[in-house]
């Protein structure tokens, strides 16, 4: 699309911040457009994922252009197979001083391949990884996509 | 499960808290390519026939564009209605003392890549992250830094188009009406 990857990733960027506004799980929305933002940032309902802090909050991440991606060069092959989607993106809940955890679609010299899950129950402990597979074709759809996902993780942490 | 979570699919969610319009608009304008109205009804999650009417409806009011790919209609969002829309929201959403702050804190950040990575454009780091003797890692730090150049790019022009035109739109809001 004519424009460049600029405009592409400030339009999906602003549209996710919309399906964010929408989300029962979210109590409001900053770092949005128009001016410097490069990054969505969310106070959540941390009750809505079952979880008993006081105060949640959410980064949502995304780069509209991976290229020349992880293919590249003598770098590991990625086919995306996980993920229709062909960006690098990430969704990722925190808990002050507590657990944190995310969906993460970027190279990570940890995971085999891009799409995966990583949790750790304090900022003292070592992330887990965990591949994951999100049906999604668009953005819209794999925000919901991804908080849906992310309440299946957390109520399984307990 | 927790109760607010509950059973429902992402799908069920999601239509329980958007409208079948407002879904057909999300997903159009988070396009990268464009689409016919058959994909975009299944990712709204709405019949082809809804996402047609909805996009004949937006294509009225200027937000989307067809596009005639191999003799089927496709749909994009439009770049003018775009830009308008992110102009005029910068005017009447900002001072222009912000906007001269945002302009150099924007023109500061790239300065500063350009400085640190002795590349002329995004599109020549981006190129550069796939030389041989770059890393994984740094290919992907690289990549990274190249998109925050493109978006602080697109928002650098979107503020001078601003600032440029501030008075003449800020006096008469009316005069965007996209």
């Amino acid at each position: 699309m004519s424009g460049g990857a600029g405009r592409d990733r400030h339009r999906v960027l602003r549209q996710l911040r919309a399906e964010l506004s929408r989300h029962p799980a979210v109590r409001s929305v900053t770092g949005g457009p128009p001016t410097t933002y490069r990054a969505l940032r969310a106070r959540v309902a941390p009750e809505w994922f079952g979880r008993a802090a006081e105060v949640a909050s959410l980064r949502v991440t995304w780069t509209a252009d991976p290229s020349p991606g992880p293919a590249a060069g003598d770098r590991p092959s990625d086919v995306w197979r996980r993920t229709p989607i062909e960006a690098y993106y990430a969704l990722h809940y925190s808990e002050p001083a507590g657990l944190d955890c995310g969906i993460h679609c970027e190279p990570n010299p940890h995971v085999d391949g891009l799409l995966h899950y990583q949790v750790r129950a304090s900022p003292d402990d070592p992330y887990t990884y965990t591949p994951l597979t999100l049906e999604a074709r668009s953005a819209s759809g794999l925000l919901w996509e991804m908080m849906d996902v992310l309440a299946d993780r957390l109520d399984e942490a307990g | 499960m927790s109760v607010m979570a509950s059973e429902k699919s992402w799908i069920d969610r999601w239509k329980e808290h958007a409208s079948a319009f407002d879904r057909v608009t999300s997903v159009t304008m988070t396009l990268t390519s464009p689409q016919p109205a058959s994909w975009i009804a299944t990712e709204a999650a709405v019949a082809p026939n809804t996402a047609r009417d909805h996009l004949q409806r937006l294509t009225e009011l200027g937000v989307v564009m067809p596009t005639a790919d191999d003799g089927t209609r496709h749909y994009q969002p439009d770049p003018l209605y775009e830009r308008l829309r992110d102009v005029r929201e910068l005017v009447r959403e900002r001072t222009d003392a912000e906007l001269v702050d945002a302009a150099v804190t924007l023109k500061d950040d790239i300065a500063g890549w350009a400085a640190t990575y002795d590349a002329a454009s995004p599109e020549a780091l981006r190129a550069s992250a796939a030389a041989g003797d770059v890393s994984a890692e740094e290919a992907h730090e690289r990549i990274r830094v190249a998109s925050d150049w493109e978006l602080a790019r697109h928002q650098l022009g979107l503020i001078q188009e601003a600032l440029e035109q501030y008075d003449t739109w800020s006096a008469d809001p009316s005069s965007l009406t996209a």
